[in-house]
């Protein structure tokens, strides 16, 4: 206890100096008394990378992206977001995702993650054409809309704080639910039946491929 | 930490994804109708048995396609009287069963997966059709051979005494499942 009270009284002037004041001392300069010091120049920092451009755009087409025109936000260094409208020739849809890019490299990868939504187009025409597509089927294409949720390897050539052109290769959760009834007539050893198929729910996974263009203000 | 959020979406998707590469439609309703199938006379005071084949895999052919799974449940049977049907009405039937028959040699047992029971009045009682429901989490995929579904129909009741034909409206679930993996393996 005997130390513990010695140590506060020898801390307590130490404490007060460090504030520049010392009990019944004037906080004013002597006139007399040169400037002090100026302190000794430390030693300089590490100097730290030029922190990269946050706003840009992004350009790119694949599957099942379609064509996509993206603003990009750089929040963090490494983390850059990205949202834009969508087209995949039947229609128009959104696409939001993130990329990790850890490296400033001339070639760098990346890893993303992507989620799209096309809204409802009518694809009544591919059945139309001879593309191979059951005549049946066509009701079911009068409003075809899908989501994806997608993640992506790729590798960036170019720089991370001007152009850069990407290649993203990855897999995506498709899914979609189809509305409308398709009906078809079949001969079978029962007899003729007529088959009807209404709102079928169709979820895949699918390989997915990104080739784009990203250019940072 | 950085690989652990690198990692993170790659897991969530092969944890949400089961097999990597798989395609699944779902069909919450596919009806087939089978126009005019034919019923036998049924002698005075005896019950119809007779048993109704189904050739599902002409009518859904996507179910004998290789690599492809699926589960079939029958939700609803429907047999409607026509202006050929030599038969008025169904007021004489009392009540209707319909089981799957399993293929021959198999361990599973016939399974009932709809029934009718005429309702007292003042429900018609001369109807012209007959809606027949019940268990929908059946799973028929066992029960096809081929494609060919067997149900056994079994009527009670005062029954036509001459031939006649209805149509049979089967309601069902489908689900079908492409696993890429299977496909590309050798």
């Amino acid at each position: 206890m005997r130390t513990l009270l010695l140590l506060l009284a020898l801390a307590a002037p130490a404490a007060a100096l460090a504030d520049g004041e010392l009990p019944g001392a004037e906080a004013t300069v002597p006139a007399d008394l040169p400037p002090p010091p100026a302190p000794p120049p430390s030693a300089s920092p590490a100097p730290s990378a030029p922190s990269l451009p946050r706003l840009g755009l992004e350009v790119d087409l694949g599957v099942p992206d379609g064509a996509v025109v993206a603003l990009v936000y750089r929040p963090v260094q490494v983390l850059r977001l990205s949202a834009g409208p969508a087209w995949n020739y039947l229609g128009f849809g959104l696409r939001v995702g993130a990329t990790v890019a850890p490296f400033r490299w001339a070639v760098s990868p990346t890893l993303s993650a992507d989620y799209g939504h096309f809204f409802d187009a009518d694809a009544r025409f591919i059945a139309d054409r001879s593309s191979g597509v059951p005549a049946e089927v066509r009701p079911l294409l009068e409003k075809v809309s899908y989501d994806y949720l997608g993640g992506q390897l790729g590798l960036e050539i170019g720089s991370p704080r001007g152009l850069a052109f990407f290649l993203r290769g990855g897999i995506a959760y498709v899914w979609t639910t189809v509305r409308g009834t398709s009906q078809a007539l079949r001969s079978s050893s029962s007899g003729q039946a007529v088959v009807s198929v209404s709102d079928p729910r169709l979820r895949a996974t699918i390989p997915t491929l990104d080739l784009g263009v990203l250019y940072f203000f | 930490m950085r690989r652990l959020l690198l990692g993170l979406p790659v897991l969530a998707l092969l944890a949400g994804c089961g097999g990597l590469l798989f395609a699944e439609l779902e069909v919450p309703s596919v009806t087939v109708k089978l126009v005019d199938q034919a019923f036998p006379a049924t002698p005075t005071g005896s019950d119809l048995v007779t048993e109704v084949r189904y050739d599902l895999g002409a009518q859904l052919p996507s179910i004998t396609q290789p690599n492809v799974k699926y589960v079939l449940r029958l939700t609803g049977l429907e047999l409607d009287l026509t202006s050929t049907s030599n038969v008025a009405d169904f007021g004489g039937v009392q009540e209707v069963r319909i089981e799957a028959i399993p293929p021959a040699g198999s361990p599973l047992a016939p399974v009932e997966l709809v029934s009718y029971l005429k309702p007292p009045p003042p429900a018609d009682q001369n109807p012209t059709s007959i809606v027949a429901t019940g268990q929908t989490n059946v799973d028929l995929a066992p029960y096809l051979v081929a494609g060919q579904l067997t149900l056994r129909v079994t009527a009670k009741g005062s029954l036509p005494t001459s031939p006649w034909n209805a149509s049979v409206l089967g309601s069902f679930f489908l689900k079908l499942t492409l696993d890429y993996g299977d496909v590309v393996k050798p």
